[in-house]
């Protein structure tokens, strides 16, 4: 500890006769080597020292006592502009345009604090409350009410000590009101930003609070502003992997910036962010900015359905050839238009474009239109293309779905494997330590200690060799060439084998198709419909699963975005029944 | 009898038992010992060593020959159904909307499921009652019934009906006015009563589920045979495990088991739950037989009344238990069948009189049976015996005197004498205080040990299994355990094998198998007249399960069956330890629910390392699939998926789509966005849009509008810049005061703070610190340092000292003679020594005067919140407590001033 300052006591140590003492946090002195600890304190003792040096410990000593170390006087909203800035400069560092982050996320952003009230404006809130608790300060207290700016200046902990000290005289306990007042003076004990008490307890409505989760969304707002080669999957899974701050992104403030107590509920986050949730979020942040229509999303951008189903298609080791029927269901069901792909946060709430689940789910229907994926079918049709390959060596060799799948499921297990493990080891808590009140601060300190001890005595016994570094950020999460022996890849392949020809052109072996979903939930529950796993066939599950693994998304979410482009491509399929029942209907009122 | 010479240091409780639940921890060995302390090992506690017991030099570890067991017989060729799973009885969907995971039966789903399949029973009288005075038909006759409401449309809204689907989705209009028109008519009692029973139903397969006690003790036997070596393997199998089968099986001296001839089986009427065999030396005479009344014997069966050496074979199944004599020919003979009306919980041979049983009954009753006399009840009690369990299982067992039994069910183990009068009885365990138990455990097993071999440990001992632990008990100590272990399986241990020793004089082995498939295995040892203990570490073995990987790849649905088979619940256990080639082997098989046998060997490594120094290589060594191993996998494989499968249960509707695909062949155009995809994968890096061609530059979105730049925007603003530091300094700049000054007025803080613990609270009256964010202050006091007057200030730092309302006035007046504040400020600059001198003249008004003297420089120097405070306090400071001292709402409210007032 402080063995420099305890050098002058030189006593021997009444339990280990030895002469080695440190200072304790009360000022006294213990022996460094039995513990035993004195009765005299370093106070006492250097009273016969130079009177400098007995000022400064007595000032050491009451330093020590200072509990919450204060610094800058922050708001929440900053806290959130630091996070988004790191965010932008991650992304700016994985090779998103520089305009990314000062043209649009900062006008984003701007526009949302504007919007929001927090600056930028007139009366900005935490101004405005302000001075609403001055106003309405206690007329009573008049005396004190020709100084308000003093008073309200006032923090909160000289009062309370002050009033401690001073219980018997009622008159000075009472300058402040309770109510707002004591409550948003309160804040700055229980919170290391100004506001973070009110900002937790604000429930104002038509106000999109800034969370966490809303930095991704307007990250997203400003990628998909930009049309950035990046999709709301890739960047949740860079978040994932680190590249991208998010989770214990506090601990990157500055240092002044104090986050203790409430902050803690605003800024510290403890689960991975979640397709649907930033999903939703961005929505409502768009809706709430109030935003005109985004730039045209046309067929050269990388969001068009066609441009990502390439790229999944190639992702996922599938025939290049099946680009011919993607881009057919695409247009025969209409995703692939302008005014149905351009995000437009006014006009149109409800429709709006999830573009890599879209993607995704138009190669599934291509999928399930090809090899039907009733557990049946597409076997056989695999068994007539192994043979086809077996006698056919030169040739093109034909499309093998159960080889594909043979190699896809282990690629696949191998991922995901690697992915639980990360995901179990990741360490939640923030190397910063966080705690609700400075009272806690000691204990939790010790235990980032002890936490940390563990670690490090546990890694020592299960796995003594690091893990391996981190690989750099890419779109791709698999990667397939024509030259690796082990992993064959399929893109060169040919769909002859599932194609007859019939009339002029060639079409589809299988003639056969199903719904994923049979009929549509109607508004009482809040989604369109339910995934059941065991309703159906184990290769459309492993399909589902392996993609929905791919942007990192729930089964059912994939399920229903399916469903919803089955439900554009089979429209008679659906409205049969409902004709049924409308003329129906229609009779009834004849009658 | 010899008494152990010491018990366990983790069995002593402080104070007598139920004052102190929680046994004294104190000696106890914690894991985090087991990172440090070598001594932790079970066998080297030191107290042993000081008792003389010589110290296990070397740790026992078995090595599996392969990474899991292998298939040892064909699978049957009878389809096996898991039965229900609990993802058929749980609740599924809408977990996400609970906080915590709870099992939640699913009522609804069988409900309707049920409504679906027997809607005339639940419907047809009330059907008939309404028929009537209701028309459901919908057709346009002009009767006098009314057409209610059309059934035809409303089956068409209801179909395409898909399990677990969300019953909104087929919710007509037509439903709800029917609902409503129907409710008063169709009454709830059908689906009330319906639902009550369901539930009941489905609660009670639920907690079978959980933990199925019907398989305790096991159901795989491994009898001797003709040689030594020939050896057989009695297990029922078949899809309701009715068949009783007997192999012959062969063990090389390597410990591989070679299949002799196909197996003989007896059909019996309801599945076999136990087979519990016994050798029985030299002659034995049977005076009486009864053939089996309720059995077929498929086998040509030899009856001799006398054999040379021969086995007893006791069969229990859920309502019958058998006994067969078993000659070394290896024919069975029945001997006798016991019908059992209640349901049998366990049987048990005894060690010591050939063919004598003791069978339990789930009314409580324990029965001595022998074919010769016949049935004699020796205890009932249809309560448990400890405390109120719900359960009906009963388990018995023998001990080391012939007459003297062990009665238990899930709250405790008894001793009772089968010649004293009925109730008398020795509580032999409690799941309780005694043995440390924790909460809601119960006894699973109970098993003798001392009945296994010459060499056996004590002949005393008893092993008492619970979810959470093992215990070792001594029938001479009852109620305290000799040893207590956490075994750490993940399902209920319904199965424990206890194995000769691989050496003379070696520790023995005690195998303990999960439900779920797991094992472990432990070694005791006793040696002497001590206590025994385990010796070395527990072994994990593996289980069927990992087997998985000797498969080769398949389709899903094939893979999954054999997933599904690989984790059938292991349902016997049967070793055998060959100790006559070099390193000794141990033979494992395993039966599981679905009939199959798997069989694992293990080779014995002598670890020579003394058992405190478990090293890196102290692990298993990592077993790989043999060729031979893998083409045994799939011959049973292929045998496997030879057998039919059920068809599932509902499967979509498929309907011809007129193949609206068609492939234009010529396309085939490499563009550059293909190009620029296939660069990135190659590469692994991330996509930009120039792979895949430009765009046209979009405008940027419109900004906000513009609006008034408050002290937060422009901080804000700043920020968005570059580090936020800077807008700070920047603003410390504006207003700062020379170095000098604030070295001075740095000094002058730490004095007062001396004699003075008021400084700190000074500050706080600071209006116009910049650190603070300065829109804190009034936007009136910012632009200019603020001109307060002295009387103002004082009043506020009256209060804040809470200097007497009376006194405020007189001190206001004093202040008011007071210089200026500019002369304040040079007095405040005084020399420390003069300070010093005033602190030693601790007057109130003195200190007071120095204080409010103090207080100009404070209000103007705001930058004093970052002064650094190194230059007097001599560098000891941390940084963070350099910023301390200036910065409000950080100040410690002192309870007293030191000196003063």
């Amino acid at each position: 500890m402080e063995l420099e300052e305890a050098k002058e006591f030189r006593e021997r140590c009444t339990q280990c006769a030895a002469v080695s003492w440190g200072l304790t946090d009360e000022g006294k002195y213990y022996c460094t080597s039995c513990h035993n600890v004195t009765e005299r304190s370093k106070e006492v003792l250097s009273t016969e020292a130079i009177p400098n040096t007995k000022i400064q410990a007595i000032n050491r000593g009451l330093k020590r006592k200072k509990k919450p170390e204060k610094g800058w006087d922050w708001y929440v909203c900053e806290g959130f502009q630091h996070i988004l800035c790191q965010q932008a400069e991650a992304l700016k560092t994985l090779g998103v345009s520089p305009e990314f982050k000062n043209q649009v996320l900062h006008k984003f952003w701007k526009r949302y604090l504007q919007k929001s009230k927090q600056a930028y404006c007139e009366n900005p809130v935490h101004t405005s409350r302000r001075r609403a608790t001055v106003l309405g300060d206690d007329p009573s207290h008049s005396d004190w009410g020709s100084e308000p700016e003093l008073l309200s200046d006032f923090s909160c902990p000289s009062f309370a000590g002050s009033g401690a000290e001073s219980q018997s005289d009622g008159r000075t306990r009472k300058p402040f009101p309770s109510g707002t007042a004591s409550q948003s003076e309160m804040a700055s004990i229980c919170s290391g930003s100004l506001d973070g008490v009110d900002y937790s307890l604000r429930k104002e409505k038509g106000i999109v609070k800034m969370t966490l989760p809303a930095t991704l969304a307007f990250c997203y707002l400003s990628l998909l502003w930009r049309r950035e080669t990046l999709t709301l999957s890739d960047l949740l899974r860079f978040v994932e992997e680190g590249h991208i701050p998010y989770i214990n992104a506090f601990q990157h403030f500055p240092e002044e910036m104090k986050l203790y107590g409430r902050d803690k509920g605003i800024f510290a986050i403890e689960s991975w962010p979640d397709y649907e949730d930033i999903y939703k979020k961005m929505i409502e942040v768009s809706t709430f900015l109030d935003l005109p229509r985004f730039p045209d999303i046309t067929e050269d951008c990388y969001l068009h359905p066609d441009v990502l189903c390439m790229k999944y298609l190639m992702e996922v080791n599938l025939p290049d050839e099946m680009n011919n029927f993607t881009s057919q269901v695409v247009k025969m069901a209409g995703i692939g238009e302008v005014d149905f792909l351009t995000f437009d946060p006014i006009a149109k709430k409800e429709k709006t474009v999830k573009y890599d689940v879209q993607a995704v789910a138009v190669i599934v229907i291509v999928l399930k239109l090809l090899f039907l994926l009733d557990d049946h079918f597409e076997w056989s049709l695999s068994a007539i293309a192994e043979e086809y390959n077996e006698e056919n060596k030169e040739d093109k060799p034909w499309f093998d779905f159960r080889k594909w799948y043979q190699v896809m499921k282990k690629s696949f297990d191998e991922k995901k494997q690697k992915w639980e493990e990360a995901r179990a080891k990741f360490v939640w808590k923030s190397e910063r330590p966080l705690y609700h009140s400075s009272i806690d601060r000691s204990v939790v300190c010790k235990r980032r200690d002890m936490v940390v001890n563990l670690q490090k005595q546990f890694s020592a016994l299960v796995d003594p060799t690091p893990t391996n570094a981190e690989h750099s950020p890419s779109s791709f999460q698999f990667s397939w060439t024509e030259d690796d022996p082990g992993r064959t890849c399929f893109h060169g392949h040919s769909l002859q084998g599932v194609l007859q020809r019939g009339g002029r052109s060639l079409r589809a072996l299988n003639s056969l198709y199903w719904l994923s979903t049979q009929k549509f939930c109607k508004s009482y529950c809040k989604h369109v419909t339910t995934y059941e796993e065991s309703n159906f066939s184990l290769s459309y599950q492993f399909v589902l699963g392996f993609f929905s693994f791919l942007l990192r998304i729930e089964t059912y979410f994939l399920h229903e975005e399916v469903s919803l482009i089955e439900k554009r491509l089979f429209k008679a399929k659906y409205s049969k029944a409902k004709k049924k029942s409308s003329r129906s209907r229609k009779v009834r009122k004849i009658k | 009898m010899d008494f152990p010479n010491s018990l366990r240091p983790t069995l002593f409780v402080t104070g007598p038992l139920g004052l102190s639940d929680a046994p004294d921890m104190s000696f106890m060995c914690s894991w985090r010992d087991a990172l440090t302390l070598p001594e932790s090992l079970p066998e080297s506690l030191p107290q042993h060593s000081e008792n003389g017991v010589p110290h296990l030099a070397k740790g026992l570890l078995w090595e599996p020959d392969t990474p899991g067991p292998l298939p040892l017989l064909p699978p049957d060729p009878d389809p096996w159904d898991p039965g229900l799973t609990a993802r058929d009885l749980l609740f599924r969907g809408a977990s996400k909307f609970r906080r915590q995971p709870q099992a939640v039966l699913d009522v609804t789903e069988q409900f309707s499921r049920f409504l679906w399949d027997h809607g005339d029973i639940a419907f047809a009288s009330l059907g008939k009652l309404m028929l009537e005075n209701f028309k459901l038909e919908g057709a346009r006759s002009r009767s006098k019934k009314r057409t209610v409401v059309s059934v035809k449309k409303i089956l068409e809204d209801l179909g395409g009906h898909q399990p677990w689907g969300c019953p909104w989705a087929y919710f007509s209009h037509r439903q709800r006015r029917f609902s409503i028109l129907g409710d008063p008519i169709l009454g709830k009692s059908v689906s009330n009563l319906l639902g009550e029973l369901l539930h009941e139903e489905l609660a009670m397969r639920w907690e079978q589920l959980l933990l199925d006690d019907a398989f305790t003790g096991g159901a795989l036997a491994w009898l001797p045979g003709r040689t030594p070596r020939v050896r057989q393997l009695v297990y029922p199998a078949g899809g309701a495990l009715d068949r009783l089968y007997f192999q012959e099986v062969r063990l090389t001296p390597e410990g591989d088991p070679r299949i002799l001839g196909n197996p003989g089986h007896i059909q019996l009427r309801g599945p076999v739950r136990q087979v519990v065999t016994c050798t029985v030396q030299g002659q034995c005479k049977i005076l009486r037989c009864f053939p089996p009344l309720l059995m077929t014997c498929c086998l040509t069966l030899t009856l001799t009344l006398s054999f040379p050496s021969s086995a007893l074979l006791a069969v229990r199944s859920d309502y019958h238990c058998a006994l067969w004599k078993v000659s070394k020919q290896g024919w069975p003979a029945p001997l006798q069948v016991l019908q059992v009306e209640k349901g049998a919980t366990g049987i048990n041979l005894s060690p010591h009189l050939p063919g004598e049983l003791v069978v339990c009954s789930r009314s409580g009753a324990i029965c001595l049976w022998t074919p010769q006399d016949g049935l004699r009840q020796i205890y009932k009690d249809p309560e448990t015996l400890v405390f109120r369990d719900p359960s009906p299982w009963r388990w018995a067992d023998f001990t080391a005197h012939p007459r003297v039994l062990t009665v238990g069910d899930h709250t405790g183990v008894k001793i009772i004498d089968t010649q004293g009068p009925p109730g008398c009885g020795l509580l032999l365990f409690r799941a309780g205080a005694e043995a440390s138990c924790q909460k809601g455990e119960r006894v699973l097993l109970t098993q003798y040990l001392g009945g296994c071999g010459p060499d056996s440990l004590q002949p005393t001992l008893h092993l008492i299994c619970t979810q959470f632990s093992l215990y070792l008990v001594d029938e001479r100590l009852p109620l305290v355990p000799m040893l207590k272990w956490d075994h750490g399986l993940p399902s209920a241990p319904l199965l424990a094998r206890m194995l000769p020793p691989p050496h003379p004089g070696c520790p023995r082995p005690l195998l303990l198998g999960g439900q779920g498939g797991q094992l472990q295995l432990l070694h005791i040892t006793a040696e002497g007249a001590s206590t025994p203990r385990l010796a070395g570490p527990p072994q994990s073995l593996p289980s069927r399960s990992d087997s998985l990987s000797a498969f080769p790849l398949l389709e899903p649905k094939s893979h999954w069956r054999l997933q599904e088979r690989l984790q059938a619940p292991t349902i016997g256990l049967a070793a055998a330890i060959l100790s006559s080639s070099s390193t000794p082997v141990l033979s494992l098989f395993q039966l599981s629910a679905a009939g199959d046998v798997f069989h694992q060997r293990l080779h014995l490594q002598e670890d020579s390392r003394p058992p405190d120094d478990p090293g890196p290589n102290f692990h298993a060594p990592t077993a790989s699939w043999s060729p031979q191993a893998t083409a045994c996998c799939r011959r049973w494989l292929k045998a496997l998926l030879e057998v039919p499968l059920a068809p599932p249960v509902w499967v979509a509707p498929t309907f011809s789509y007129r193949r609206l695909l068609g492939f234009k062949e010529q396309q085939k155009v490499e563009g550059k966005v293909p190009e620029g995809l296939r660069a990135a994968m190659a590469k692994g890096r991330l996509l930009q849009q120039r792979d895949l061609g430009s765009l046209p530059t979009a405008e940027p979105p419109p900004g906000p509008e513009p609006g008034p730049m408050d002290e937060l925007s422009e901080r804000l603003e700043a920020a968005w810049e570059g580090p936020a530091a800077a807008w700070w300094e920047r603003q410390q700049d504006r207003t700062s005061w020379s170095g000098k000054r604030r070295k001075r007025h740095k000094r002058r803080m730490q004095l007062s703070s001396t004699f003075s613990s008021l400084s700190g609270r000074l500050d706080f009256s600071d209006a116009t610190s910049p650190p603070h964010s300065p829109d804190r202050t009034s936007p009136v006091s910012r632009p200019q340092p603020s001109v307060i007057l002295p009387s103002q200030e004082l009043t506020q730092d009256l209060w804040a000292r809470g200097i007497p309302s009376e006194r405020q006035q007189t001190l206001r007046d004093y202040m008011a003679k007071l210089p200026l504040q500019g002369n304040t400020l040079e007095d405040a600059s005084a020399p420390p020594s003069q300070a010093s001198s005033i602190q030693a003249t601790p007057s109130r008004q003195r200190t007071l005067w120095d204080c409010t003297a103090e207080l100009p420089p404070h209000r103007d120097t705001p930058a004093g919140t970052s002064v650094p405070l190194s230059q007097t306090s001599s560098g000891r400071a941390t940084p963070s407590r350099q910023q301390a001292p200036g910065l409000s709402g950080s100040q410690p409210h002192r309870k007293k001033p030191r000196m003063g007032f």
